[in-house]
């Protein structure tokens, strides 16, 4: 058993090692714009909501990289804020779902019997409504601003780390080693937190790479349709639904929230399909 | 067989109530329902009225009972803007986001399919490493962006479709393919790794080594196999494209659920935004029905697992 694992995982790490051109162009991306946006708080070129209106709509130029909306506000540091808004939901959203979803999927898969029944009943009622749907249904109930985002993004995203997670604990709870602890005399938590959770971390790892990216996503539908982060606060989707009118005279307006939040997509979703290979080299492409 | 049938019926029956019980209990955590389903402005008399109607000032459980009777007859509440029975504003916009979603679905298998195989044909070649990477463009692109986008190109550019949706077929292009973007993208995806793993097969080597024709090789033998799992996700993709349709509606002023639900929303009728989701989930659990039974029609390795 033990041998079998660690050639696992040395097969892992030399894979993890050999990371592709195109994985690396991505983490690259990642992380310049997690610098960048950070470190706009301390030097923005311009403050993101202040007003210029005599030079409204200015195309991309010396002064404004990006242009300025209709308001005559600069568009680069709107889109900077906007990052740090996306990277706020993503690391709130996605960590509370994650924290919530992990934790069922143990206690369910560990357990299995009626906990399992119920809660993988409650996660098969809810992945069959749309996430959209849910997300605009939770954020109706409880009124349009950030906090309100955040929570729908967690009640409708912890599912999918249930799922699958409990999956892989229920694997890894058959096998000898956690036998052998039970016997051992340790704790049914302890087990869990020692024995099965640093096991199924590579999935948690995996999915959180796949979440992200449609929590940005979501994040943006609903603040595109007026039900997320309210202006005057920057958001890559309301910067869009604001850009939509001056989509011809100012493309900039629409082009530059729009491809951050592709680029920003695409990259996580790239090294999530290279982790995938390298944690579970069976599993096909979707 | 019968068995297997009502037993999915009985789970879609029990998923719509599951539904309905989650936004009850949300609706009441929030506080106050009366102002959930009520706007800002409301006056004394309304809340009032709306209260009674709720049955605001019995038990929980005696609300609850009411509701749950409330759904099976149907009534769902009123809808404020319409001043009508919610479901019956929602059903009749049904048919429109009905039919995009149908075409949604129709481009994702009509682009989708070609691409993967071709993909697959050419495994590991200039063309697939291209679609496959714009395949993971169009997976990550927003679908409102990608909407606008469509817009200022196609119809204020160059003339070709109308901006808005409800004019007839032409105007159905730009946002069957905004809609459906995402799940070509999934198609062609799921096309390429599931015709690469029938093509590994040894059924193919042998009819490889009696000489059949690349055509034949893939027509007959890989591309039926292939197509089972793309047959059961796209059936899967419906429910998807059915909530990605009150994006793509927003986008385009299509008259559809989606438009409906946007202009709730902005006026915080909520008894409408509820009926949509109780209605979305309705249709979305029976669709699966109906996906699994084909499945199990057509795969006959699962077809006799159930009998």
């Amino acid at each position: 058993m033990m041998t079998s694992n660690a050639v696992e995982a040395t097969g892992r790490r030399s894979r993890l090692a050999a990371m592709p051109w195109r994985v690396r162009v991505c983490v690259i991306f990642l992380v310049a714009l997690v610098v960048v946006a950070l470190f706009s708080l301390i030097v923005s070129p311009h403050d993101p909501n202040a007003q210029d209106l005599p030079g409204r709509l200015q195309g991309p130029g010396a002064e404004h990289w990006l242009g300025t909306d209709a308001l005559g506000r600069d568009v680069l540091s709107r889109v900077l804020a906007g990052a740090r808004v996306s990277l706020l939901i993503a690391l709130a959203a996605g960590g509370f779902g994650a924290l919530i979803g992990v934790t069922l999927a143990l206690v369910s898969g560990y357990f299995g019997g009626r906990t399992d029944s119920i809660v993988m009943g409650w996660v098969e009622a809810q992945t069959s409504l749309p996430f959209i749907v849910l997300a605009i249904t939770v954020a109706s109930i409880l009124g349009p601003n950030l906090r309100n985002l955040i929570i729908a993004l967690v009640v409708t995203g912890w599912v999918f780390y249930a799922r699958v997670v409990r999956a892989e604990v229920m694997s890894v709870t058959t096998r000898e080693y956690i036998a052998a602890a039970k016997v051992g005399g340790q704790t049914h938590g302890s087990i869990m937190l020692r024995e099965v959770l640093p096991n199924v971390a590579g999935a948690v790892a995996v999915i959180t790479t796949q979440e992200v990216p449609r929590l940005i996503l979501t994040a943006a539908a609903l603040s595109f349709l007026g039900l997320g982060v309210q202006p005057p606060t920057a958001d890559w989707g309301n910067m869009i639904a604001e850009g939509k009118s001056y989509v011809v005279v100012a493309p900039w307006l629409t082009l530059a929230p729009g491809l951050l939040i592709v680029g920003f997509a695409v990259a996580f979703s790239t090294i999530g399909d290279w982790l995938r290979d390298v944690f579970d080299p069976q599993s096909t492409a979707l | 067989m019968i068995r297997f049938i009502l037993r999915r019926f009985l789970r879609s029956i029990v998923v719509v109530f599951a539904v309905a019980t989650a936004i009850f209990v949300l609706v009441r955590l929030t506080g106050d329902p009366a102002s959930v389903y009520l706007p800002l402005d409301a006056s004394p008399e309304q809340i009032e009225a709306l209260r009674a109607d709720l049955g605001l000032n019995l038990p929980w459980w005696q609300q609850y009972f009411h509701y749950l009777a409330g759904l099976a007859q149907g009534d769902l509440g009123h809808s404020l803007i319409y001043a009508e029975p919610a479901l019956h504003t929602v059903l009749s916009r049904l048919p429109a986001t009905v039919q995009l979603t149908i075409a949604g679905l129709g481009l994702s298998v009509v682009i989708g399919v070609p691409l993967g195989v071709l993909a697959a044909l050419r495994h590991d070649g200039k063309i697939d490493s291209t679609v496959v990477s714009s395949s993971v463009v169009l997976q990550n692109m927003p679908s409102f962006w990608l909407g606008i986008l469509l817009i200022a190109v196609f119809s204020v550019s160059l003339g070709w479709f109308p901006p808005a949706g409800g004019q007839g077929l032409i105007s159905l292009v730009l946002p069957a393919a905004t809609l459906g973007a995402y799940s070509i993208a999934a198609v062609i995806r799921l096309t390429r790794s599931s015709m690469l793993e029938v093509l590994s097969n040894s059924y193919i080597r042998t009819a490889d080594a009696k000489g059949a024709g690349t055509g034949r090789r893939v027509g007959v033998h890989a591309l039926p196999n292939a197509l089972l799992p793309v047959l059961s996700f796209t059936g899967m993709q419906f429910g998807v494209l059915l909530g990605g349709s009150v994006v793509v509606e927003a986008v385009f002023a299509y008259p559809g659920m989606g438009s409906l639900v946007i202009q709730a929303v902005n006026a915080r009728d909520f008894a409408l935004i509820q009926t949509f989701a109780i209605v979305v989930a309705a249709l979305i659990v029976l669709t699966n029905v109906v996906v699994d039974l084909l499945s199990a029609i057509v795969d006959p390795q699962l077809r006799s697992r159930l009998t």
